[in-house]
């Protein structure tokens, strides 16, 4: 069975249990859930959030690493830059957002890459840093009330009823699938994942691309940060909550093996619908929020061994299939 | 042959006794015996959890669930001895549930070969999510006298049994360590698993043992946690995860493994709380002390991984230089 072959498969099987969650949610409680408001309400309005983030994350994971910084990351740059935008003086608030983000990105690129760290000790290390100095500069004071025009980011629409929200989340996806599949930049994601080794005696500047990969990373916290300053209206240090958890495993049950090396954003789509409609089901449910940790945890586990079923199920096909071949050919 | 009792103290215990000087010069209140047993008892919990996470570390791993069963143990004993359970029962079910996680981990990473920081991650926000609710996101006071006095008993001198029975525990480990054969494997499958694996160590059984191992030892941790401050709450072990590979990386076990020590985990802990005890003293902000001591060990945790790779740099220099001589 040929590589392409077996990752569309893989796809729409993560397809089929996010059809699965649906569907069991549709059984359990149809009026609340089959609803348009419901279903554009988690689509446009919850996903974009845990998509952005579950991005950059299996951008970390494709290179073999992982990138914890980015919950806390996040949230530093939206608290820095919160008063600009406070003010209406939105370029600055921008340029303090992504050069926070991007700052924090490259501390942790380069710890990964040219340190030579390993990643969620690097990115661990980095989290610490960052939320750590944003309670300190938060000193208990919270920032809030943004200009309507601002806030127009996540509640306006720019295009027929599309929120900007997810239109901002399509623009990054778009770029980010044509990067990793039809740019050699991109593509060396997928090698430095797969062989770090190769890569490097290949040619391609492994250091810097890793390096790279983790400034994206912050340069998508800073996004997500303000996207969250402006549907929040309040700059809050403790919005952290599940965030790196619910990225992780979007990015993970989505069909991203955690050695790198495969899977593509498209994964990630499918990984964070299949999060954020368990989230949706379990509050239709009236399921408590404390459940929510438990949850994603047990869908991670779920992952790993689903992703390890899979690659035996795969392996007999291919055996069968390269004996069917032996045979034929004798 | 005659064998030299060595207690191989590491050195490590030179900067506590150095940090301890400083802030006694530094700070008025703080060269105290009061002030010294304070420091002790405050590293107790601290040190058991990072005896854990020195387990996983020596094998080159990590163990991130150890936070959250600290919470979950704490949790439930606080439960259940409200609940009218004796309270022998409490604390033989709470190290069950610890074992049982280190057994699900063990099992996953050892015999199925998942990645053990995801592995573990998932563990961990599985625990931490149960916590939450079991406890209900309250924090839960309770009393019972047994608890109490393990918490906060003292012995005539005024020095607390928690100490105690917190050396008692580390001396076992540094049995387990330096005596046994499982020690023994630590270290060789830290060193090079290939190797281990070649000279005949059954290298999944041990990884299982250490994961076992860092849950009973994590879930100890939670109970002792609880009966100091007589309640359980739901995120009391947050914060250890990160500390305790700090105190481990500071005590000499490198991320690497294969060297190092559970002695050395001690220091390095009592470091910790000898540095957060003299900020504290010095009059900073809390919110400035974490800070503080985040980047400080943020930053040592990157010292150590950029000191063992010169190490190896310099040792294969000498390799080298050794055959062309």
């Amino acid at each position: 069975m040929s590589k392409s072959k077996k990752n569309v498969i893989d796809l729409l099987s993560r397809v089929l249990i996010l059809l699965i969650i649906m569907a069991v949610m549709a059984c359990l409680k149809p009026e609340a859930f089959l609803t348009a408001t419901n279903f554009s309400q988690v689509v446009f309005q919850q996903a974009p959030f845990t998509m952005l983030m579950a991005f950059g994350m299996s951008m970390a994971i494709i290179t073999g690493g992982i990138d914890i910084s980015m919950a806390s990351v996040m949230i530093l740059s939206s608290y820095l830059s919160a008063t600009s935008f406070q003010q209406g003086n939105y370029v600055l608030g921008v340029l303090i957002a992504v050069a926070v983000g991007m700052g924090f990105g490259l501390l942790s690129g380069l710890l990964v890459s040219k340190v030579n760290i390993a990643a969620f000790i690097a990115t661990y290390s980095v989290d610490f840093i960052a939320l750590g100095l944003a309670y300190v500069i938060c000193d208990g004071k919270y920032i809030y009330g943004f200009p309507d025009a601002f806030r127009g980011l996540t509640t306006g629409t720019l295009i027929g009823g599309i929120p900007n929200i997810a239109l901002v989340t399509f623009i990054v996806f778009a770029v980010l699938y044509v990067l990793t599949k039809k740019t050699r930049y991109g593509r060396g994601f997928y090698s430095i994942g797969f062989n770090p080794k190769a890569t490097k005696l290949s040619g391609i500047n492994a250091d810097w691309t890793i390096c790279s990969v983790y400034m994206m990373n912050g340069l998508l916290a800073a996004i997500t940060g303000i996207l969250f300053l402006s549907r929040l209206n309040a700059a809050d240090p403790s919005i952290k909550g599940t965030l790196t958890m619910d990225s992780i495993a979007a990015a993970l049950i989505g069909g991203i093996p955690f050695s790198g090396g495969e899977g593509s954003v498209l994964n990630t789509v499918v990984g964070a619908l299949i999060i954020v409609f368990i989230r949706n089901g379990m509050n239709i449910l009236n399921v408590p929020t404390t459940w929510s940790q438990t949850v994603v945890g047990l869908v991670i586990m779920f992952a790993l061994i689903y992703g390890a079923l899979m690659d035996k199920v795969y392996e007999a096909i291919s055996r069968k299939q390269n004996q069917k071949k032996a045979l034929a050919a004798e | 042959m005659k064998r030299k009792f060595k207690l191989a103290i590491p050195g490590i215990a030179l900067f506590d006794i150095l940090l301890y000087i400083f802030f006694s010069f530094a700070t008025e209140n703080f060269f105290s015996s009061y002030n010294t047993i304070l420091i002790l008892r405050n590293s107790c919990t601290l040190v058991i959890a990072s005896l854990a996470m020195t387990m996983a570390i020596m094998v080159s791993q990590i163990d991130m669930s150890i936070g959250s069963v600290i919470s979950t143990a704490a949790v439930m004993v606080a439960l259940m001895v409200n609940k009218g359970i004796p309270v022998i029962v409490a604390i033989i079910a709470a190290v069950a549930m610890g074992a049982a996680v280190g057994a699900v981990n063990g099992i996953l990473i050892a015999k199925f070969k998942f990645d053990f920081w995801v592995v573990t991650f998932s563990t961990m926000s599985i625990m931490a999510g149960i916590a939450l609710v079991i406890s209900g996101g309250e924090t839960i006071g309770f009393q019972n006298e047994f608890l109490d006095w393990v918490g906060n008993g003292t012995l005539p001198g005024g020095i607390y049994w928690v100490i105690i029975i917190t050396a008692l525990i580390t001396a076992f480990m540094i049995w387990v360590e330096r005596k046994t054969n499982f020690g023994y494997n630590m270290f060789s499958i830290g060193g090079s698993e290939v190797v281990a694996k070649n000279s005949g160590i059954n290298v999944p059984l041990n990884r299982f043992k250490v994961y076992l191992f860092s849950g009973i030892l994590s879930a100890i941790t939670g109970v002792i946690v609880a009966s100091m401050t007589a309640a359980g709450g739901p995120t009391v072990g947050s914060e250890y995860g990160f500390n305790a590979m700090a105190a481990v990386v500071i005590g000499g076990t490198p991320f690497v493994g294969g060297k190092g020590g559970m002695l050395g985990t001690v220091f390095g802990t009592i470091l910790l709380k000898i540095l957060a005890s003299g900020l504290s003293m010095m009059g900073i902000e809390p919110t400035w002390q974490k800070a503080i001591t985040g980047v400080i060990i943020a930053s040592l945790i990157i010292i150590d991984v950029l000191n063992e790779k010169r190490k190896v740099k310099n040792g294969l220099r000498r390799v080298y230089h050794d055959v062309e001589k």
